[in-house]
């Protein structure tokens, strides 16, 4: 999986993911969002949009950045996610805990 | 029924490779619908994530993966040799919103019509039952 980051106006760092977010991959995500945080950006959207497939190890690493932004006074919150992504998030009911907008831009825009 | 047939050890071999493995499944058989595939898949990935990541052992573990699908259903079973253990299915429920971990099983036990696991004769081995729905 690739992670392609920007930063929108606002302190709003965007990663991009690109591919499957499973065992292999989790971990990378985990440091980008850590490092985001570090660097002074605890808004953060984890754009899915080209992400085709997730596992229960890619839901626990979206969980660690949501706390962990959370903790630094953030948020995480998720965009574009596609069909398989959306099945897995409704049956371990992270839809009501992971907020998905259509686009990354209209995360944080409200 | 075709059935496919794959044996993988892990490391260096890894999910992406069951993946691989699917892949090929799929392309030979266009006919499966593609939300069975996408349930499927999810089930199959979270059970040899499963045993990758609790394989007690230290030389890498290696594991043997069957699906026969016909044109109505599939079945899959997963097995491998690394430590036996027991395990209740039924106990297996989906954890805490904020918990990072625990859920793969649940998750499978809704994706799939039928789910066992069974610890025997040397190898543990989970098995899936997917009807297919137009």
């Amino acid at each position: 999986m690739d992670i392609h980051s920007k930063l929108l106006g606002g302190g709003v760092a965007v990663l991009k993911l690109e591919g499957k977010l499973n065992m292999v991959s989790a971990p990378h995500l985990r440091q980008e969002v850590h490092s985001a945080v570090a660097a002074g950006n605890s808004k953060v959207v984890i754009d899915l949009s080209a992400v085709d497939f997730i596992d229960s190890s890619g839901l626990g690493a979206l969980i660690n950045g949501l706390k962990s932004t959370r903790q630094a006074g953030g948020d995480l919150r998720i965009a574009g996610p596609t069909e398989q992504v959306r099945l897995v998030l409704e049956l371990t009911n992270m839809d009501r805990v992971l907020n998905a907008y259509e686009t990354a831009e209209t995360a944080f825009s409200e | 029924m075709t059935t496919y047939q794959r044996n993988l050890t892990a490391p260096p071999e890894d999910v992406d490779s069951v993946h691989d493995f699917l892949q090929t499944i799929w392309t030979e058989n266009p006919e499966i619908p593609a939300k069975e595939k996408i349930r499927i898949e999810t089930a199959i990935i979270e059970l040899a994530a499963n045993i990758i990541l609790y394989s007690e052992t230290t030389a890498g573990v290696i594991f043997n993966i069957t699906v026969s699908t016909s044109k109505d259903n599939l079945e899959a079973s997963i097995s491998d040799n690394g430590e036996l253990f027991s395990l209740e299915l039924d106990s297996h429920i989906m954890p805490e919103d904020y918990a990072e971990s625990g859920r793969g099983i649940p998750m499978v036990k809704s994706l799939v019509d039928k789910f066992e696991f069974d610890s025997s004769d040397g190898r543990n081995t989970w098995r899936i039952w997917k009807e297919f729905r137009s």
